[in-house]
């Protein structure tokens, strides 16, 4: 999977990024070097309430999208995940055509490559149209951008997949910690028209002791039935660690241990196949790239 | 009695051929053949038939035999069990036994740093979901070179609720400390080729566990061949490498030649040290990293006690047997001491759902009653998307317990998550549906505004 497109390939990044393509079992390196995993750092445009331990980090920016993507960019991550809440009913009900001046000019804020995610986690009955409605609206107006967005599910796919398509992007496609139901989504995906490549699979969750017991192993099934020949598990994984710091372990927690937890998930879920991995703390980040750092990866 | 876990897996056929063919029913089933059968898919033990011979036990017991040898560690309530795995990915079956968390202490400590260690350990032990998540054992390392302060240090923590793991490289050190422990059976770790039969003596006369050490593979199979000729079989690896990628690799294939294999050899649980590995990384993370590749044994730096919670709590998601989730018989359960007046609150059978919750409910002084519903364990967000949490469930819970006999209202409080099967279930059980709050936290505010004031 590529993300990003830069201006002579039609888009504005500095830079494209490129992940997945692994041809072993992860950190099997004694048989072969899987490409380097792809570390993203997330932003969002609205939360509620954000972890007081993040504050430190995050104080200045926690309600303005552009700026907190500047902070970010800083921070260097190969990946900029721009999440957008507001949108939900349950949180600002912001129109998603709105919403789209927010991605505009986290666009401008940052020339690294995007990644734009909705409503992860659809609660009020409204949210799965909502979200469709928007990364619709997303893939048309940053046609070129090569952009990665989604959630799309089972159940809500069709429009987004068709304008990812049509505008040259790639879709996160969210099922919930069970193989056969990712590659069910897949091969729904490719019936579209989508190649393996601009799909990234999210088989849900990465919080430690709240269901990342199921998705390490669903990702580990994933990966060796891909090597294995399945063609339509041939995709890259994405594996959201943030979701550690909400747990209710951290509540009225601190920093530095924040970023353990996030940051043990983010190993956990590397050992079991991700591709990417989705962070949230600062700290995280720079632990994980050190980790990666210790170990050798195909192409340097 | 020993057991060759080289013997291939056989067809109930063959295991038929060894079995004394009389169908007596001792062993709990109806006739050998179904016993064979049983015996073939590791569900029953060998020593379940009475009239086995030495030669047919020997090679059943091989042949269920887990390719990673099973070790114990300390005696009686102490006891910890490593290894005994049968396979590399958890989802070909399960993961037998949990990696053990041992805290080092050294000779080169005084009193009061080995004391607060001891201290630190108990201090971050905490409950969830019905386990407790704890440091399991104590690795006593002979830093000092001299025999005294390790005799010492051994005097200080013997009597501790750990099972011990005693490190130096030194023979007559060894046997200082082993006579001090006797028959406590710990683990007796600093064997290398230099000092293999020295070390491996003592093992014999303790009946303790060795663990052995080598820089290269040749060296590591040379050494545990050693021990295997003379009849040592509890034998716990410390695995070549200096660096994360080189210990991670050794782990990988060690379980791998094991499992896939059969590889006896290599056949045994593994002991890893974090803490000393060259890496930038920090401690914590390298724990969770070896532990996800199958060390048995991790030993971490008092320091890095402070972080041990999530690395613990990694440990725990790895062991769950993902096809088996903790979960609650599905029913009514009453929280506080409830009354007609109660409110009624419906929710999966997911442990952590359950435990969670009601905590929650019980801080907050909430009584009520709690439908919990067969969702397959899954939580009530995974069990909404994977469409577990049936409309009909809820109401066979509810005829079954008779919930309607016991409150004077007719309204349930379903999870926020939940929101969008309000209908439906108003649709299935006739009672009105309340769509409460995401976080049960909330629930108490939820009640006293909209249960207790909606109210018809």
């Amino acid at each position: 999977m590529v993300i990003g497109a830069t201006e002579p390939e039609g888009g504005s990044r500095g830079y494209v990024v490129e992940a997945g393509g692994a041809e072993t079992l992860p950190f099997y390196t004694f048989e072969g070097l899987n490409p380097r995993p792809v570390l993203a750092l997330e932003v969002y445009d609205c939360v509620e309430p954000l972890p007081s331990f993040l504050l430190e980090s995050y104080r200045d920016v926690v309600s303005n999208p552009v700026e907190w993507a500047r902070l970010v960019d800083r921070l260097e991550p190969d990946l900029v995940n721009l999440n957008v809440r507001s949108i939900s009913p349950t949180v600002l009900d912001r129109s998603p055509r709105d919403a789209l001046k927010t991605v505009e000019a986290v666009l401008q804020a940052t020339r690294r490559p995007l990644m734009v995610t909705g409503i992860m986690d659809p609660i009020h009955r409204d949210d799965t149209a909502r979200n469709m409605e928007f990364l619709r609206l997303v893939a048309e107006t940053f046609k070129g951008e090569r952009l990665l967005i989604g959630p799309v599910t089972p159940e809500a796919f069709e429009t987004v997949a068709e304008a990812a398509l049509a505008n040259g992007h790639n879709v996160l496609a969210k099922t919930n910690m069970d193989v056969n139901q990712a590659i069910r989504l897949n091969e729904l995906l490719v019936e579209k028209g989508l190649t393996l490549e601009r799909i990234v699979v999210d088989v849900t969750t990465g919080a430690l002791g709240y269901g990342v017991e199921y998705t390490l192993s669903t990702m580990e099934r994933f990966r060796i039935r891909g090597l294995k020949g399945d063609r339509m598990a041939r995709s890259p994984l994405i594996f959201f660690a943030s979701e550690n710091l909400f747990i209710r372990e951290l509540e009225n927690g601190e920093s530095g241990m924040a970023s353990i937890y996030e940051a043990s998930s983010a190993v956990a879920g590397l050992m079991a196949g991700a591709d990417i991995v989705s962070m949230l703390h600062p700290e995280s980040l720079e632990k994980v790239r050190r980790f990666i750092d210790e170990f050798p990866w195909r192409g340097g | 009695m020993r057991v060759s876990r080289k013997a291939k897996q056989m067809s109930p056929i063959e295991v038929y051929k060894l079995l004394p063919k009389t169908n007596c029913g001792k062993c709990g089933f109806p006739t050998c053949m179904a016993f064979a059968f049983k015996l073939v898919q590791g569900a029953v033990e060998v020593d379940k038939c009475p009239y086995l011979s030495d030669e047919a036990k020997s090679l059943l017991t091989g042949m269920t035999a887990p390719p990673v040898a099973l070790v114990v560690i300390g005696r009686g309530d102490k006891a910890v069990r490593v290894g005994g795995e049968k396979v590399s990915f958890r989802h070909e079956d399960k993961f037998y036994n949990q990696p053990v968390i041992a805290l080092e202490l050294n000779d080169l400590m005084d009193m009061e740093e080995v004391e607060n260690g001891l201290k630190k350990a108990e201090e971050i032990a905490f409950e969830r979901m019905g386990q407790t998540l704890k440091v399991n054992a104590l690795a006593l390392r002979n830093l000092s070179g001299r025999a005294e302060p390790f005799v010492r240090l051994v005097e200080l923590v013997k009597d501790s609720p750990y099972p011990l793991i005693v490190s130096t490289g030194n023979p007559s050190t060894a046997m200082k400390v082993l006579n001090i422990l006797k028959d406590e059976r710990p683990l007796l770790h600093g064997a290398v080729l230099r000092n293999l039969m020295p070390m491996a003596s003592l093992a014999r006369r303790f009946k303790c566990p060795i663990s052995v050490k080598a820089a290269d593979w040749r060296t590591l199979l040379a050494a545990v061949n050693r021990l295997r000729g003379i009849g040592l079989h509890d034998i716990v690896i410390h695995p070549p490498g200096e660096t994360l990628k080189e210990v991670i690799e050794s782990l990988t294939i060690i379980r791998r030649l094991a499992v896939d294999k059969k590889f006896e050899r290599l056949g045994y649980p593994t002991i890893t040290f974090p803490g000393d590995l060259k890496s930038n990384v920090p401690e914590p993370l390298r724990t969770s990293a070896v532990m996800t590749r199958y060390s048995s044994i991790v030993v971490v730096k008092p320091e890095a006690l402070r972080f041990l919670r999530p690395v613990m709590m990694l440990r725990q998601s790895i062991m769950m047997d993902p096809r088996a989730p903790i979960s609650i018989k599905p029913g009514l359960y009453e929280v506080g001491e409830p009354t007609p007046e109660s409110p009624v609150l419906v929710t999966t059978n997911y442990a952590l759902t359950y435990y969670i919750l009601t905590e929650d409910l019980k801080n907050m002084g909430v009584d009520c009653y709690l439908i919990v519903v067969d969702t397959g364990g899954l939580s009530v967000a995974c069990s909404i998307a994977g469409d577990k949490l049936k409309p009909e469930s809820v109401k066979r819970v509810m005829e079954e317990t008779g919930i309607a006999d016991k409150v004077k209202h007719r309204t349930l409080i379903i999870p926020g998550r939940a929101a969008r099967l309000s209908g439906d279930i108003e649709d299935a059980t006739g009672w009105r549906v309340l769509v409460g709050p995401l976080r049960s936290k909330e629930i108490a505010g939820f009640i006293e505004k909209r249960f207790r004031q909606n109210k018809t």
